[in-house]
């Protein structure tokens, strides 16, 4: 889990603790893309902050409640490719990381 | 009615865009790039009806949110260029993708043409359309077409003109963001109103809602703090309800509408998958096979552009030169002319030095144009990723940087694979220290100097490794520090795998070399006159030596020479015949070399000669002259053809033959011996004895002179001023001088050492460089020289393709400074510390 980020001024700092524990909340086995491997189906529950990457992982179709499936790993280990919205797009692990599944 | 339509071509990466650009405009168009940017900007024309058309062809995108140049390139030119249709490009066999740009080009509130690109593919895939209905849903009309095949062309342009003339009028959807959405919206929209803040010329909800998903761009754009403030309050306000952040609701709701279009208009009667593309991916991603098909691809890629280059770049070399013999017999030989100097030296030069990358560059974008263009280039990076990810690369900056083992400039040409500009900026920055082809001419002349057989291979090998080693370092280093931060996302799509077609890569090949000579071009062509100029100004008047008598004190000598012939020849000792021939042979040369200014002096010069040899033979002695000039044109030429002959033989490795030629040579010249032994020991004396060593003599005196010259001229004076500064490197001035030389190109290096070494540039003088360079320095400083032309100071086409693609001086300054300063840091440590050792 990312750490809650420094208290900012006003209640803007409670998002951070609260994000962190709506997110524990909703996915208890805290499972992610990264823990698939491949022929893996599964759900895009939530995508976590991760520099621009969860806008750009969610202008590119993966959204919230998006059927997703792990095709292959590339030789070395990492990145990874995932079939969605019916066609490819591949992603490093550590960004793989960022989006909270459940298998289907 | 308008008259003339103005149209924009939007898309995403791989929609076919380019394919259907280049058939609806067919050969009118006009490539340029975006300013400053390496973003290739295409305009064509296109006369339907009697109303001309003009089409802009944006960069490939998949959204309008400023992530990449290219989105923020193709917002502007949306937002700003007065468009009055954009033509949506769709790949139909991944629609729901695709329709996300549309979603948003519809909400930015302009005229919309939606073209279903690859409907045939979509068709044998299975997919089936309800157009009219999914028309009805985004409130513009559809168009099939087959971009690669060139069908729909007609069915564009006349959407494009009902939408224009206002014959379609569907009502644009309006995307609902939910009830808390909508609520921020709302009030940043009011806000906007209120405060009567300039929005760009935008509709105020769209730029709404680009802010709330987080637009950096925009929001630095309007400068407008309380909408900031408004937007940070929404947002924070929208998580803390819905939990997650409004750019995902966003894209969240936008894909909702689109299934949900989808859904009732779209069909599958086949289950959906990339087949062929599939079985592709599983073999040339396996993990047995990925990495040698790679290496095939691009050992291949390699071989194309240096291997069938060569003999382009040799045929243009050698033209060139031609070229330039020709203008220069135009003027008499040994004229100091400044015309013909800076016309054949500068000129010449510098077109030849701009034209030869040409063959390099058009095959290296001709494969590299098949790569990006078959799908296979992002299967490349997906490979490579794990790799390049470790030193801050991306998998994609491998390609560029194997290139540069063969030259910097295709190489730094070749970043525009890259998308991020982060990742672009980096691995152009390092290429110059993958050793390049023109630095082995370097390594080539100082490492048989130095080292003995055993060490060679390996030096070079060392050399080669410390440059990789260094890219990773200062790679790593510049991520740590002028790129520092999150590594930018390696989402990236996995196009289906395609045949390129043979338009698209000639098109792309020539776009990008016509590029090249334009911006690149200039550059190097005015660098490279500069240089000329450094080298040849201020030009000596008064030389130390007085060459000129010494040319003239040799001849005397030589001519004196020849009288000890005499004896052997059977002539009385004081007998002036021989060198009074020698003396007419002398002047008709000379003669011969005024040529072309002064023809009819020549022709009294032959008329001369030939009187004073006809009278010499008929003397009474006569006939001896009569018998040794044929003795010596017959030794000339048969040593002349012999020497070929082995010459021929040794690089063929042929050695039979050469001991064949050797026995062949001694008989011949036993034969000689046997019919006219005088005649035959007084020629050969007087070629080894008397001719060959004034001959030396001459050439030694006009090296000394081009020697004096090149320490008087600026490029001289540079080198000297420099020894202080190098002199840590155990480099002194006249290195100096041949690295400044070396900013013109990496091998002129050598070339200029043989001038400051006065041993003369051509390529037989080699051997007397490497024996000169052995009298004066150590092995420790010609490891140091070559350490320090591999690390710094790369050559002016490398700086001109680097400026051509970061778009600035500063990048090209931080690249030349930076390699400078490190070569300088790494060659003064290992001289020190290899003196220290007593190396």
């Amino acid at each position: 889990m990312v750490p809650a980020p420094a208290p900012k001024k006003g209640f803007g700092w409670f998002r951070g603790g609260k994000c962190c524990c709506k997110n524990i909340a909703d996915n208890a086995e805290g499972l992610t893309l990264r823990d698939m491997k491949p022929g893996d189906k599964a759900r895009i529950l939530k995508i976590r902050r991760h520099g621009v990457t969860n806008r750009r992982l969610a202008e590119m179709g993966m959204t919230p409640g998006t059927e997703i499936k792990v095709v292959r790993v590339a030789p070395m280990g990492d990145p990874i490719e995932v079939s969605v919205r019916g066609y490819s797009l591949s992603l490093r692990k550590e960004e793989a990381a960022a989006v909270l599944i459940e298998r289907v | 009615m308008t008259q003339k339509i103005k149209a924009a071509l939007a898309g995403n990466p791989n929609s076919g865009k380019t394919s259907i650009f280049n058939f609806l405009t067919g050969g009118r168009q006009h490539v340029g790039n975006y300013p400053g940017v390496t973003v290739e900007k295409r305009d064509g024309e296109v006369t339907w009806q009697g109303r001309k058309v003009t089409l802009s062809d944006l960069p490939g995108i998949y959204s309008l949110t400023a992530y990449s140049i290219e989105e923020v390139l193709a917002r502007d030119a949306l937002a700003h260029d007065g468009f009055d249709v954009v033509i949506d490009v769709i790949d139909a066999s991944n629609l729901e993708r695709n329709l996300y740009l549309t979603v948003q080009l519809l909400e930015m509130g302009l005229p919309l043409v939606m073209v279903f690109n690859m409907s045939d593919l979509a068709a044998r895939r299975g997919l089936k359309f309800d157009e009219a209905q999914l028309s009805k849903y985004f409130g513009a009309p559809i168009v099939p077409a087959v971009g690669h095949k060139g069908k729909g062309g007609p069915e564009i342009l006349k959407a494009v003109t009902d939408v224009v003339d206002g014959r379609f009028d569907h009502e644009r959807p309006i995307i609902h963001y939910g009830k808390e959405v909508e609520c921020v919206i709302s009030e940043i929209t009011d806000l906007l109103t209120e405060k009567q803040i300039a929005h760009l010329g935008l509709p105020a909800r769209w730029v709404a809602l680009k802010l709330l998903e987080g637009d950096k761009d925009l929001r630095e754009r309007l400068a407008a703090p309380e909408i900031d403030e408004a937007v940070e309050r929404g947002a924070r306000h929208i998580e803390s309800i819905l939990g997650d952040p409004p750019e995902i609701l966003i894209a969240d709701s936008r894909y909702g509408f689109i299934s949900g279009a989808c859904q009732e208009t779209v069909k599958r009667t086949v289950e959906a998958r990339h087949n062929a593309s599939d079985k592709i991916d599983a073999i040339v991603t396996n993990r047995a096979l990925a990495f040698p098909i790679f290496f095939g691809f691009m050992y291949l890629t390699f071989q194309l552009t240096f291997t069938l280059g060569e003999p382009f770049m040799v045929g243009i070399e050698n033209g060139f030169a031609w070229l330039a013999g020709g203008l220069s017999s135009l003027w008499p030989k040994g004229s100091d002319s400044f015309l013909r100097s800076l016309l054949v030296d500068g000129i010449i030069g510098g077109v030849g030095g701009v034209l030869v990358f040409l063959p390099n560059i058009v095959l290296l974008f001709m494969a590299i144009s098949f790569l990006e263009d078959s799908g296979y280039m992002a299967r490349a990076a997906f490979i490579m990723d794990r790799l390049m990810h470790k030193i801050g690369l991306h998998g994609k900056s491998f390609i560029p940087m194997l290139i540069g083992f063969g030259c910097s400039v295709p190489a730094i040409m070749a970043t525009r694979t890259l998308e991020n500009r982060r990742d672009r900026l980096t691995t152009m920055l390092v290429i110059p220290l993958m050793s390049c082809g023109a630095r082995l001419t370097i390594y080539a002349m100082i490492i048989p100097a130095f080292f003995p057989m055993a060490w060679r291979a390996p030096m070079l090998w060392i050399i080669y490794v410390i440059g990789i080693i260094l890219a990773v370092i200062v790679a790593l280093f510049l991520r740590k520090t002028l790129f520092k931060g999150l590594s930018e996302p390696f989402v990236m799509e996995l196009p289906p795998y395609r045949l390129p077609t043979l338009r698209g890569v000639v098109v792309h090949m020539w776009e990008r070399s016509w590029l090249y000579m334009k911006k690149a071009g200039t550059l190097i062509l005015g660098a490279s006159i500069i240089l000329w100029a450094l080298s040849m100004y201020p030009q000596k008047r008064v030389f130390d030596q007085d060459y000129a008598g010494e040319a003239i004190r040799a001849r005397t000598a030589f001519v004196q020479g020849v009288r000890d012939l005499n004896t052997e020849l059977g002539l009385p000792a004081e007998s002036d015949l021989l060198s009074e021939a020698v003396e007419a042979d002398l002047e008709w040369r000379a003669a011969q070399d005024a040529w072309y200014a002064h023809e009819k002096e020549y022709q009294a010069a032959q008329t001369a000669w030939q009187t004073t040899i006809d009278e010499l033979a008929q003397t009474t002695d006569g006939a001896v002259l009569h018998d040794l000039r044929p003795m010596i044109d017959y030794l000339d030429e048969a040593y002349a053809n012999h020497a070929e002959a082995l010459a021929k033989a040794e690089e063929a490795g042929d050695e039979p033959m050469m001991v064949a030629l050797n026995l062949k040579w001694t008989q011949t010249m036993d034969e000689a011996r046997k019919t006219s032994p005088v005649l035959l020991k007084a020629a050969e004396q007087y070629i080894a004895d008397y001719r060959t060593p004034f001959e030396e003599r001459l050439i030694h005196l006009e090296e000394e002179k081009q020697a004096e010259a090149m320490a008087y001229s600026i490029t001289g004076r540079i080198g000297q001023a420099l020894e202080p500064v190098i002199r840590p490197c155990g480099f002194d001035w006249r290195i100096g001088t041949a690295l400044v030389g070396a900013f013109a190109a990496k091998e002129v290096f050598v070339a200029q050492m043989g001038i400051v070494f006065a041993v003369g540039d051509e390529v037989e003088a080699t051997e007397r460089l490497r024996s000169r360079l052995v009298e004066e320095y150590t092995p420790l400083i010609g490891f140091c020289v070559m350490l320090f032309c591999l690390i710094g100071m790369p050559c002016v086409a490398t700086m001109a393709a680097t400026r051509r693609e970061s778009g600035a001086w500063k990048w090209v300054a931080l690249q030349a400074g930076g390699l400078t300063v490190l070569a300088w840091i790494v060659t003064a440590i290992v001289f020190q510390a290899g003196t220290f050792m007593g190396l």
